[in-house]
């Protein structure tokens, strides 16, 4: 196929080919930050104590003002996500050409327009902008989910780290509801009646606050139930089999299967899920605060306003021409 | 080695910070990298196609006036051919009269100059008759008469008497 393109396209041949040991090292880079923070959890391992719901383990400690910054696992498996998500972005940039021939092409034309779509339908085409906020959003959230299937600590469990995006969030919603003017958004407090005021400011912040403990509570509600059906399952296992002989006794039967359902459930589709009600919750939240009428009110005053002033520079420009 | 771990429900300002951080990196990578890079060559890919697009308009807006220009020379060729056609048909009707005319005036100048010699020959026959006559009654006479008369006044005579049986003819 790509002969037949290439032939149609004379002047294709000369363009140069995508290297495929360059994409190799992609790959590798994709690879080895969740290799590592394996290796790190093996390291610092904590040998298995039956039940245990705690929080990420901390590597290092380092001293701050306010308060200690902790490199955590999730901090870790974090930075991982984060770092395979901008090979796999490289990787799938590589070689763009005008008239795709390569699948990676189409894959990444494929997310920028269904992102794009996304955006343009819930939001309309001025918020074209959001598109690659929302991509990125539900990429980190999705894939920090996701790394529960390796076995590692996933951040969104952990509270702060999905706090991180709650405030950006929070920082756009509010920056777009300044755009109608810092007088209409501090009146808005005091909507319907001034006595509101109080529930208005809370329900503003309530925003943020119910975005990171809505993506946290289930991911780490899932995580919690899927570690207590674990050691369930396992005693349940040891309770049916302890008629047996040595040390098929302890073999936890019950813990082949069962668990790998819930884990499509808590860990595939929540985290994913997840991920999407977050970026929906953003869009969203973005587009109801954004005053459209008072902008644009702003807008045509402003302009008015230059058309003004122009009008005035003019007549001395020609006094000065003259 | 004593493992640490965070408490379950912990909130790190740092935490928030680098998390943060990350999601704004990511942002960058994703607008920079992924979006920028797609839209630009898509909309190369757009503009590429609009060309083709635009390049086909014309070509078919200058076939439909070639059209236009070919069909109105065709039917001035039409009606060209058609005067000509006209013209010719006038110049012969023309000439066909100016041959009839000819024809007739020919046929009747033929006719006018048959009568004329008809005519003279009559005239001619007529004459010698009249001197035949003439002469024969003269001789006739001068036996009858055995004495000469003078021929000019019996000429007179004869050709008055001949005169008034034409007369009578008449």
């Amino acid at each position: 196929m790509q002969n037949s393109i290439q032939s149609r396209n004379p002047d294709r041949t000369t363009a140069k080919k995508p290297n495929k040991f360059v994409d190799f090292l992609l790959v590798l880079m994709m690879i080895l930050p969740f290799a590592g923070c394996i290796a790190l959890k093996v390291l610092f391992g904590n040998p298995g104590k039956g039940i245990n719901v705690t929080g990420a383990q901390i590597y290092f400690t380092v001293k701050m003002p306010l308060q200690d910054m902790y490199i955590t696992e999730g901090t870790a498996v974090s930075a991982a996500v984060v770092i395979a998500l901008f090979a796999l972005v490289l990787l799938l940039t590589r070689g763009l050409r005008r008239d795709p021939d390569t699948k990676r092409q189409l894959v990444a034309e494929f997310i920028v327009e269904k992102c794009d779509a996304f955006v343009e339908d819930n939001m309309g085409r001025g918020f074209l902008g959001f598109s690659p906020f929302v991509a990125a959003v539900m990429a980190l959230s999705a894939f920090s989910s996701l790394s529960s299937l390796l076995g590692l600590y996933p951040p969104t469990s952990d509270i702060s780290i999905v706090a991180g995006w709650a405030v950006v969030s929070f920082s756009l919603i509010t920056f777009y509801k300044l755009r109608g003017g810092a007088w209409n958004y501090f009146r808005g407090f005091f909507e319907p009646i001034p006595l509101f005021a109080p529930m208005n400011v809370i329900s503003e912040l309530s925003t943020p606050v119910s975005m990171a403990f809505r993506h946290y509570g289930n991911v780490l509600s899932g995580y919690v139930v899927s570690t207590l059906v674990a050691a369930g399952l396992s005693s349940v296992s040891a309770a049916l089999l302890r008629m047996l002989p040595g040390a098929i006794a302890s073999f936890p039967l019950l813990r082949i299967g069962i668990p790998a359902v819930l884990s499509i459930y808590f860990d595939v589709f929540s985290g994913i899920m997840q991920a999407f009600i977050f970026a929906v919750l953003t869009i969203l939240n973005v587009k109801n605060g954004f005053p459209e009428e008072e902008y644009e009110r702003r807008m045509r005053k402003k302009q008015a306003r230059r058309l003004e002033r122009e009008g005035k520079k003019r007549p001395e420009r020609e006094k000065n021409a003259a | 080695m004593e493992v640490q771990t965070l408490d379950v429900i912990s909130v790190n300002v740092w935490s928030i910070l680098i998390s943060l951080c990350n999601l704004l990196i990511l942002y960058f990578i994703f607008k920079k990298l992924l979006f920028g890079r797609v839209k630009k060559i898509m909309s190369e890919r757009k503009q590429a196609v609009q060309t083709v697009y635009d390049d086909a308009t014309r070509a078919r807006e200058e076939a439909e006036n070639d059209r236009e220009l070919y069909k109105s020379r065709l039917n001035q060729a039409d009606n060209e051919a058609d005067r000509i056609l006209e013209d010719a048909r006038i110049r012969a009707r023309a000439r066909e009269n100016e041959i009839i005319e000819d024809a007739k005036r020919r046929a009747s100048d033929t006719m006018r100059r048959a009568d004329e010699s008809i005519e003279l020959d009559r005239r001619r026959a007529v004459n010698e008759l009249k001197n035949e006559i003439s002469g024969l009654s003269i001789d006739i006479a001068e036996k009858v008469i055995e004495k000469e008369i003078d021929p000019d006044d019996h000429r007179r005579l004869i050709d008055g008497f001949i005169d008034s049986i034409r007369d009578g003819e008449k």
